[in-house]
């Protein structure tokens, strides 16, 4: 009996978390944006399926605690899609916000709205680089 | 005149005015008509000199204008029904407009930064990199650079994809999500202001 509450308790948990995480990509458009940047729209499902594997094969290495033993310099290619990734999500984030519209209309600059790009972009890259060259694993 | 003369106007979308100089019909509207009108018509004054203040133009107004300067006269008006005239100052490259641009960049540059450096705190990112450092190569490394440096490289690179950046001189096909919130900002605005200078 116990067993049986813990396998239903698992289970509705990972299914309001899988269901979260999707909304939430799919609302901020990083699926769709990604696959309109490599011009493979016309696979939609593509995109989906990715998702769904990606999720599922990280959550089970993580939870078996699995060991992959591949080479360290795997890491640099993982290291950047991982970043390209929150780079997107965090800029559409961000967008559903506005900032940039209104910070520049506000100022009076909006044919200059494109700088702000090239200011967060900067501003993300370099001051991540500072946090993990110092504080990022101090503790 | 003989007969009955037709005119069709329509207003601009969204008319360039200057501030200090008189508003003429050809300035908030395109017109069709009869050569022999065209002048008098597209001369007619709406509004005197400009000052920074913002009017809604109304449909009904343009007509009986029209119809007070000219006899024998049908109007017909073709789309939507009022114009919002929103006069700006002849934008001008002072060194006040690249101390904003340089402030409002530093501003989101700063902002942007820090945060990131919140972003990695709130979700224990090192931890994640020390994880997923431990889960690739199966040793541990208390400062897994290797993926972290990388990864604030493709940060740069996922907002330079989401922005589409790379295409910014070329004359590209669609808009970018910038350009549609820009517009999208501009047109709420617009609407505002024709829904509250309406009554006046």
């Amino acid at each position: 009996m116990k067993y049986i509450i813990c396998i239903l308790l698992g289970l509705s948990g990972g299914l309001v978390v899988g269901g979260g995480l999707v909304a939430f990509f799919t609302l901020l458009g990083v699926i769709s944006n990604i696959l309109k940047f490599t011009k493979t729209e016309i696979y939609p499902k593509v995109g989906e399926l990715s998702v769904l594997i990606g999720a599922l094969v990280a959550s089970v290495l993580y939870l078996f605690e699995i060991k992959l033993h591949i080479n360290r310099y795997f890491l640099v290619f993982l290291g950047l899609l991982a970043g390209i990734f929150i780079g997107i999500v965090a800029s559409a984030l961000a967008e559903t916000l506005d900032v940039m519209p209104v910070v520049a209309d506000r100022l009076n600059i909006i044919r200059w709205v494109y700088i702000g790009v090239f200011a967060i972009m900067f501003g993300k890259v370099f001051f991540s680089i500072i946090y993990w060259l110092t504080l990022g694993f101090s503790h | 005149m003989n007969g009955n003369e037709e005119v069709y106007f329509q207003f601009k979308s969204s008319p360039q005015i200057d501030i200090g100089k008189p508003v003429y019909l050809k300035d908030i509207a395109h017109i069709s008509c009869s050569d022999a009108l065209r002048f008098n018509i597209e001369n007619i004054q709406i509004l005197p000199q400009m000052f920074n203040k913002s009017y809604a133009v109304k449909a009904v107004d343009i007509t009986q204008l029209i119809r007070d300067n000219m006899e024998n006269i049908t109007v017909n008006l073709l789309g939507k029904e009022n114009v919002l005239i929103d006069p700006k100052l002849k934008e001008k490259h002072s060194i006040m407009t690249i101390f904003t641009i340089v402030m409002a960049s530093l501003l989101l540059f700063i902002g942007a930064g820090l945060a990131i450096m919140y972003f990695h705190e709130d979700v224990n990112m090192h931890e994640t990199h020390r994880d997923i450092y431990e889960l690739v190569t199966g040793t541990k490394e208390n400062r897994p650079l290797i993926i972290s440096i990388p990864y604030s490289l493709g940060l740069g690179l996922g907002i330079a994809i989401f922005f589409d950046v790379f295409s910014l001189d070329k004359k590209r096909s669609k808009p970018g999500p910038l350009e549609i919130e820009v517009y999208k900002y501009n047109k709420d605005i617009e609407d505002y202001k024709l829904s509250i200078y309406d009554e006046k």
